[in-house]
């Protein structure tokens, strides 16, 4: 995954401003990342809830998932997370669920998903598990008007982004990153800044390549710095 | 399976705007839908939400349903996983479809890559 610092994201500035709105969030900003093959060390379940679930969970009190993305939370500990927080009072995740669209929505949802899911791996024909939960998601997300996708999935970034070349129906949805939603973790001081430096390393900076085309922690900072220091001033 | 015809709604879109005596502009006005995104509509280019569709029908006088076709499915896959019997068989079949469904993803994403 490409870390950009050329331009902003109107999506995160809106956040900075607003981060009560609704965050969907993909599989991959739920379930430890596993980069063993590239690391020495991994993150486990309650290394990774310290680090960025708690945290995020504490800086956005919006975040929603798709109930096809809650499907694919095979570790009991992520689900027994997630059960909690749906089960907290008040709940402290939205589950999007497909029983709740209208006869006309179901019909404009699956008019996207048509667009969609040829450029993923997911046949609905089929209803396989690879790559239903982003497909589910972005679909219910557009339909709804609902504005924001959060994922670490280079393709699922690009149906959001590339939405008007590739007409996916995709064009009101705008799309967040992982790093983004560091950067917005370590501005706020909200969880621990070091382990945010560690997190953003094993995502973004941990292979030659990686280094190569990725700002290290510091160049990362100020090259954010930058993009959004209007918004931050603000704030 | 219903569909929203884009192709449809831009015909009707397009046809009820004239009729009525409206640029794109004032059509942008009325619904409350930036111009450029009426001039996708009308290029099949863009699929409007609810909302947006809401207002169309709104201004222009017609129903979100006429703009559904129904799609019939063509149910290759499901075909070719009920000829796998065995356990083994089975599994052999969905490791193909995942290979296929790669296969199809990887061209389709070189494509619009292709044509950008």
């Amino acid at each position: 995954m490409k870390v950009d610092l050329t331009s902003s994201n109107p999506g995160l500035e809106s956040i900075f401003k607003h981060p009560d709105q609704i965050i969907t969030l993909d599989a991959n900003f739920l379930i430890p990342p596993d980069r063993s093959k590239h690391a020495k060390y991994s993150f486990n379940f309650p290394k990774f809830k310290d680090v960025w679930l708690d945290p995020i969970f504490k800086a956005f009190p919006n975040l929603a998932i798709h109930e096809a993305v809650y499907d694919e939370l095979v570790l009991p500990s992520v689900q027994f997370y997630i059960d909690e927080m749906f089960n907290g009072t008040p709940p402290r995740v939205i589950v999007h669920q497909d029983e709740a669209l209208s006869e006309e929505e179901k019909v404009l949802r699956d008019s996207i998903e048509e667009r969609i899911y040829p450029l993923t791996k997911y046949e609905p024909l089929l209803d396989n598990k690879e790559d239903r939960g982003e497909v589910k998601s972005l679909a219910y997300i557009a339909v709804k008007e609902l504005l924001y996708f959060a994922a670490h999935d280079s393709n699922a970034i690009q149906l959001v982004e590339k939405a008007e070349e590739w007409t996916t129906g995709l064009d009101n949805v705008q799309a967040i990153k992982m790093y983004e939603l560091i950067y917005y973790l370590y501005k706020l001081d909200i969880g621990d800044k070091k382990a945010l430096r560690i997190l953003y390393k094993y995502q973004y900076h941990l292979t030659p390549k990686e280094k190569q085309y990725n700002p290290e922690w510091g160049q990362f900072i100020s090259g954010m710095d930058s993009l959004y220091s209007t918004v931050l001033d603000e704030n | 399976m219903k569909r929203l015809s884009t192709a449809k709604l831009a015909e009707t879109v397009k046809e009820t705007r004239e009729e009525k005596g409206l640029t794109q502009e004032e059509l942008s006005n009325l619904t409350g839908i930036n111009r450029i995104m009426i001039g996708r509509i009308e290029r099949e280019n863009f699929i409007p939400s609810i909302t947006q569709l809401e207002a169309l029908t709104n201004v222009l006088d017609f129903e979100i349903t006429d703009m559904f076709i129904e799609k019939k499915e063509t149910n290759s896959f499901i075909a070719l996983r009920s000829e796998a019997l065995s356990e083994g068989e089975k599994e052999g079949v969905d490791r193909l479809f995942e290979m296929m469904l790669t296969l199809r993803q990887q061209i389709l994403l070189r494509r619009k890559f292709e044509n950008e």
